[in-house]
């Protein structure tokens, strides 16, 4: 198993580099004058061409990947934002906590309310239960966020005054983000929750379990539940990878300096070192949600585990 | 034969499934009795049955549009279909358990197959502890012959003979009065089922218990059962004990089962089926069910439902020419 976590790990490294190659080459190929973009229109022609000089703009394309491979990967220099001149492994050491702790609470929602209404669903197939909770995940993916995060907004700050409408402190400054953020995890997770629980319910072992006298709570919860829960953590993980690099609606909304809307503003700037390293992060935290997928697999499902084993 | 000495009793029981806007008449009035520590073995085609009647007798029949729509099982004289859910959880299992037809799915694959037994033993025990149950587990395992050190395996690591007698185990750590097996050998290979079989038979014997032995194997009967009912298409058409199903089989249904076997003595080139498929369940003959396969069948089977002829002995045959055959003897 430890040999099995090692040779994951180990993968990344070809994952992130290759991520940082294509993410170069794209930036590489995008138009648009860095020197302009960083010296504003009004720059002399003999300026930027200094600049262009200074920073190695006009080698050629393998020679500057090779530079930023060498900077990132082996002096871990990961460079300047052009806009701002502050440190990128600064501001992604300050924002990243904040986009974790909103995609956190975020998954924490979606799965306290999405899991309970799909078992309820699956339950109750064909009646009124299950419709419930059917229309309420539709509703839940048809719901965009800005909108709710403004209703929010309205009535636990404007109208009640109980919570903060924007901005970063306390935990408090992020329940409404999360409520906000939480809708369509939750439906997901409700629709797959219920799918793969009717599967398993029409399982033999279900009805073994039944015929020992086990309660019908138990029964769901102990038996069904654990075996319909492979694919409902593969729904988990990758929502939650989504929700680092996908939080800049609310992250703009709330006031959350987070690394959503760092890296949006990047593109937006044509900030082009900040949305290479942001993209690169992003891969890297990727997968390591799915790394982290995988293990809880092997801790669900012992036949997985065994398969890990074997494989080394 | 005094009341007391019957188990359980069954009286024209139906079952029907709703399915894509039909009824399925799956069970039509089965009416069966089984005595203490004997075993009767409930023969018929697949689809005529035989497993809705074991699950009904411990309501586990599927809660999507399964429906028992009359009848008693009395088990010491108590209706289980009357009794509350909660009532009911306490007899699975502890009176009344259940070996499954496909042992390669019915155990859970996620847990620990020494917890799948315990967890019955925990259920009913009248006291002890959770290490009890554990312990209790260990010697099942080892009483069906697994090593107890396997209690900490999962089904994977089992093969489909050992998952059987995993199975058996969570039906009989409990010792319950009625065992229901459902084809416990079809899924199982020929030398592992005579194991198996042996094993149910011992065990049996062992702690007492009833047993009802669905099979559609006339060779499974002969080895293990006190008596047989034949059944088809929901109804049963014949009843007896192993002798007299065996010795003077009287239903042409019966008689056709036992025609299907091939001979080893005899050097035969052809096997001996009995025409036709079963009814439509959705759309049974208003007469005798087989009435459409039967080579005697006449006008008369046709147009109303058969009543049961019983001999003195009590084997029963639920076909016109049985009755008329004893009409004439008058």
């Amino acid at each position: 198993m430890h040999k099995y976590i090692v040779k994951r790990l180990l993968w990344m490294i070809p994952i992130i580099l290759g991520a940082a190659v294509l993410v170069f080459t794209l930036m590489y190929f995008c138009p648009g004058d860095p020197a302009e973009i960083i010296l504003g229109a009004g720059a002399s022609d003999a300026e930027m061409e200094h600049l262009r000089i200074s920073l190695g703009l006009n080698d050629p394309f393998l020679i500057r990947l090779g530079r930023f491979l060498k900077d990132t990967f082996i002096r871990f220099d990961l460079g300047r934002s052009w806009i701002t001149n502050l440190s990128i492994a600064d501001s992604i050491a300050e924002r990243l906590p904040r986009t974790m702790l909103l995609a956190i609470a975020i998954m924490l929602l979606s799965v306290v309310i999405g899991i309970p209404l799909g078992v309820v669903a699956a339950t109750h197939q064909n009646r009124w239960q299950d419709n419930l909770c059917m229309a309420l995940a539709l509703l839940g993916v048809s719901v965009p966020s800005f909108w709710l995060a403004m209703l929010l907004v309205i009535l636990f700050s404007i109208k009640l005054n109980l919570l903060p409408p924007m901005g970063i402190g306390g935990l408090q400054y992020y329940i409404l983000p999360a409520l906000a953020g939480c809708t369509g995890g939750i439906a997901a997770l409700a629709r797959q929750t219920r799918s793969s629980m009717l599967d398993v319910i029409r399982s033999d072992y279900i009805t073994t379990a039944r015929s020992k006298g086990v309660s019908e709570q138990k029964v769901i919860i102990r038996h069904a539940l654990k075996n319909a829960l492979i694919p409902i953590i593969t729904i988990i993980g990758t929502q939650f990878g989504r929700l680092l690099g996908g939080t800049m609606i609310l992250e703009t909304i709330f006031g959350i300096p987070g690394l959503g809307s760092y890296i949006v503003t990047a593109v937006n700037n044509r900030d082009y070192p900040v949305v290479m390293i942001g993209s690169i992060v992003l891969a890297a935290m990727f997968s390591l949600c799915m790394l982290g997928v995988d293990l809880v697999y092997a801790a669900v499902d012992p036949r997985i585990k065994a398969q890990y084993a074997k494989k080394r | 034969m005094t009341e007391s000495n019957v188990l359980l009793e069954i009286k024209d029981l139906s079952v029907e499934y709703l399915s894509d806007g039909k009824t399925v008449h799956a069970v039509n009035g089965v009416d069966l009795c089984l005595k203490r520590g004997r075993t009767l073995g409930l023969v018929g085609e697949t689809g005529a049955g035989k497993t809705s009647i074991c699950r009904s007798i411990l309501r586990i029949l599927p809660d999507v549009g399964a429906e028992i729509t009359s009848g008693e099982i009395l088990m010491e004289g108590k209706d289980l279909l009357h009794l509350k859910e909660e009532e009911m959880q306490k007899i699975r299992g502890k009176n009344i358990s259940m070996i499954f037809q496909d042992p390669m799915t019915a155990l859970n694959p996620v847990e620990r197959v020494g917890d799948q037994i315990a967890e019955v033993i925990e259920l009913h025990q009248e006291q002890g502890n959770h290490e009890d149950a554990v312990r209790r587990a260990k010697e099942m395992l080892e009483i069906v012959g697994i090593p107890g050190e396997r209690y900490y395996d999962y089904p994977h690591q089992f093969s489909g003979g050992m998952k059987q007698r995993v199975v058996i185990a969570i039906a009989l750590a409990c010792s319950p009065q009625l065992l229901l097996a459902d084809e416990p050998t079809t899924a199982l290979d020929v030398t592992i089922q005579a194991q198996v079989l042996d094993l149910i038979e011992d065990l049996q014997k062992q702690y007492e218990t009833s047993m009802l032995l669905v099979t559609h194997d006339m060779g499974v009967v002969a080895q293990v059962c006190d008596e047989v009912a034949v059944i088809y298409a929901g109804t049963i058409v014949e009843y007896g004990t192993k002798e007299q199903i065996f010795d003077h089989p009287s239903h042409p249904y019966t008689i056709g089962l036992f025609g299907a076997i091939p001979s080893m003595s005899e050097d035969e080139m052809w096997l001996h089926p009995i025409d036709g498929m079963p009814p439509d369940p959705t759309d049974l003959p208003a007469g005798c069910p087989f009435s459409p396969r039967c080579p005697y069948a006449s006008e008369a089977c046709r147009k109303d439902r058969i009543q049961p002829a019983v001999t003195p002995d009590g084997h029963m045959c639920r076909c016109i020419r049985i009755e008329q055959s004893k009409k004439g003897e008058h």
